[in-house]
């Protein structure tokens, strides 16, 4: 395996760096995800990565998830049926197998912009097989 | 078409063909577009009505508020039955229809002739098949509109493509967010469980196989529950479908409906 393949495995920075790229060219993020702006962190088993939104770009992809505006919180199985399967965020949220931590006002103002960016996800199994850069 | 005057409001109804009665009852978020394709087809066969529930589509609300109870709506379908001078309808209701659908049956036995309850009204205990966990529904209420939107995107089955799937999230948008909130809390808070024992009229179920909502093994279950206690039920199971089967699969869904109305004319005879 070489570091490309390595470097798009889930949860890995580089899988979010892809992600990233996909996601502001995704026509759902561009419809009603353009005036989103917050950060947030994707954690994953007790790792997180941290998106930053400012009006439909992705101004960051870090480590960690200090001064985060929202943390999604799952178990890697959990994430993966969100990524890998038609199920949203809305299905594992509502049921309690996937936690947020937001003020409760802010995630519910901005619930159809974060659905959205989830939903992305799902698009990055895509890109990286067309890439050929797809876990082995 | 035409409005229904109940007690000083109205009610806004599709009315199709003629003979025995039979009413469809949308689900929450929604009205009578949601049987667009299926109305007619029952049209040929019966007196096929779809009506817009209180404060849904072009219906007024009842007292300048929601409903929010599946009580409050089953007096609104009695008193439009009363209003039509209907004979014994069968009511196909789906989701909080389908509660709405059961209650009115419950409330009124002696006005229904049979129930058909689409991905809704099975008995479970809880808010709702995958319950909901404690602040997300009241968190709801701070932007129903975009949580109803992506509940319903999140509901459909792996048939279902996306540009249908968006076109359903956009017809129940239509809805105002408080009639939205207040359907929330309508078919969170119907508890068939608790009033399975007043059941009298025959009760069906047509649901679809990928329904984490009200799932085909809740519906097998509670149509178990209804025949041990001597009531008419059975269960059609749709492959491949979500929660929204006659918007999904239409053709699959009226052909499936068919057969459940066809199996209940021969329990009578």
């Amino acid at each position: 395996m070489n570091n490309v393949s390595k470097a798009a495995q889930f949860p890995d920075i580089d899988w979010f760096r892809t992600y990233a790229r996909v996601l502001e060219d995704a026509e759902e993020f561009r419809t009603y995800c353009r005036w989103f702006q917050g950060s947030i962190a994707f954690r994953v088993d007790g790792r997180a990565v941290t998106l930053g939104f400012a009006d439909g770009m992705i101004s960051e992809v870090r480590e960690g998830m200090k001064d985060a505006d929202y943390v999604i919180n799952g178990s890697l199985g959990c994430w993966e049926r969100l990524v890998n399967q038609d199920i949203t965020l809305l299905r594992l949220y509502r049921a309690g197998e996937i936690e947020i931590r937001a003020k409760n006002t802010e995630l519910m103002k901005n619930w159809k912009a974060i659905y959205w960016i989830a939903e992305g996800m799902k698009a990055v199994a895509g890109a990286v097989a067309a890439s050929g850069t797809g876990r082995k | 078409m035409a409005y229904a005057r109940l007690d000083g409001t109205r009610l806004y109804y599709e009315e199709h063909g003629a003979g025995r009665p039979l009413i469809f009852i949308h689900g929450a978020s929604q009205d009578t577009l949601s049987w667009r394709d299926n109305i007619e087809h029952y049209g040929r066969s019966y007196r096929a009505f779809a009506i817009d529930l209180p404060g849904h589509g072009k219906s007024d609300l009842i007292g300048g508020k929601p409903c929010r109870s599946t009580d409050e709506h089953a007096g609104a379908v009695a008193r439009f039955i009363k209003a039509l001078d209907l004979k014994r309808p069968i009511l196909v209701g789906h989701s909080m229809g389908a509660a709405i659908s059961i209650t009115t049956a419950l409330n009124f036995p002696s006005e229904i002739d049979a129930v058909v309850a689409v991905d809704g009204g099975a008995a479970f205990l809880g808010a709702a098949g995958v319950n909901y966990r404690g602040n997300v529904l009241t968190d709801a209420e701070i932007n129903p509109g975009d949580w109803m939107e992506t509940s319903i995107l999140s509901v459909l089955g792996r048939t279902t493509p996306m540009a249908r799937r968006k076109q359903m999230a956009f017809d129940c948008s239509r809805c105002s967010p408080y009639v939205q909130y207040s359907d929330l809390i309508t078919y969170t808070s119907f508890s068939f469980a608790s009033r399975m024992h007043e059941a009298r009229t025959p009760i069906y179920y047509i649901v679809g196989e990928d329904d984490w909502s009200t799932t085909p093994k809740i519906c097998r279950e509670t149509a178990a529950k209804l025949e041990s206690r001597g009531i008419l039920s059975g269960v059609w199971e749709l492959k491949g479908v979500g929660h929204i089967p006659q918007w999904e699969q239409p053709e699959v869904f009226n052909r499936t409906l068919d057969e459940v109305l066809a199996r209940f004319s021969k329990a009578l005879k």
